[in-house]
């Protein structure tokens, strides 16, 4: 392996392995470290990716389920749909309901 | 930019998308769940109408009602042509209670045919000529009339 001068493992460890070489050691090892490093962040990062994308897909999936509970939620049995108004509608049937005469009909 | 930031954009751009449909999707949906009649008079400009769904009878007995009111009297001689509503004869108006609220059986394919042999054929339909407004009870089921007249004997009774 081609020896690197610490001062340019440094620069490529960003400041990760620095403690790592304060012991002295010989260059493989600190090169070993830091590629062992690289794989623990790589595996920390797929692992965050994955987090990531499985929160999303749960976000994903609770819109799919909230949204139509929230519709059937929002517009419950007896709505009322009226080109005038509603409330004088409703107003309306119960006064009929109330007021019926039998010897008219 | 930044992906992470474009995601946050794209849950944040979703959540309002979802909002705004769901303060949406009610009225369309109640909108989509109107009867035929309702639809047959939504845009007269001589009417108003209302779709009441699933209107209460009593605990257990609900029915859909759609009120039909006159706004002039273009309006009410469209209803007096389409429900068979025949004016009194003005000797007996002195008679008549012009508040009581007339009840009869129409055919659900044509209200100004009257009663159809079969019972579920037909709806329950009022006429208030004082409020110039014409209301129709939508029946599908046998318990619906049986719920609306013991209700109305039992108004009676107690009046």
């Amino acid at each position: 392996m081609k020896p690197i001068q610490d001062q340019e493992l440094q620069r490529l460890a960003h400041g990760v392995v620095l403690g790592r070489t304060a012991d002295g050691g010989p260059v493989e090892r600190a090169v070993a470290a830091l590629e062992a490093d690289d794989r623990r962040w790589l595996r920390r990062r797929s692992r965050a990716a994955w987090r990531r994308r499985t929160a999303l897909a749960a976000l994903l999936l609770a819109f799919a389920v909230a949204l139509p509970t929230a519709v059937r939620l929002a517009a419950p049995h007896g709505v009322i749909t009226a080109t005038g108004d509603a409330h004088e509608a409703y107003l309306s049937v119960c006064y009929v309901l109330e007021n019926q005469n039998p010897s008219v009909s | 930019m930044n992906r992470r930031r474009l995601v946050w954009m794209l849950v944040v751009a979703l959540c309002l998308v979802a909002a705004g449909l769901a303060l949406w999707l009610p009225r369309y949906a109640a909108a989509q769940r109107v009867s035929d009649l309702y639809r047959r008079y939504e845009h007269n400009p001589h009417l108003t109408v209302a779709y009441l769904e699933d209107f209460s009878v009593n605990d257990t007995v609900a029915v859909d009602v759609v009120t039909i009111t006159a706004i002039d009297a273009a309006g009410w001689d469209t209803l007096k042509g389409n429900f068979n509503i025949v004016d009194y004869p003005p000797e007996l108006l002195p008679f008549i209670d012009t508040m009581a609220i007339e009840y009869f059986y129409a055919a659900k394919d044509d209200y100004s045919r009257g009663m159809d042999s079969v019972r579920l054929n037909n709806d329950f339909v009022a006429v208030s000529r004082f409020k110039k407004e014409v209301t129709v009870f939508e029946i599908k089921e046998e318990k619906q009339i049986m719920s609306i007249l013991s209700y109305n004997i039992k108004k009676q009774k107690e009046n």
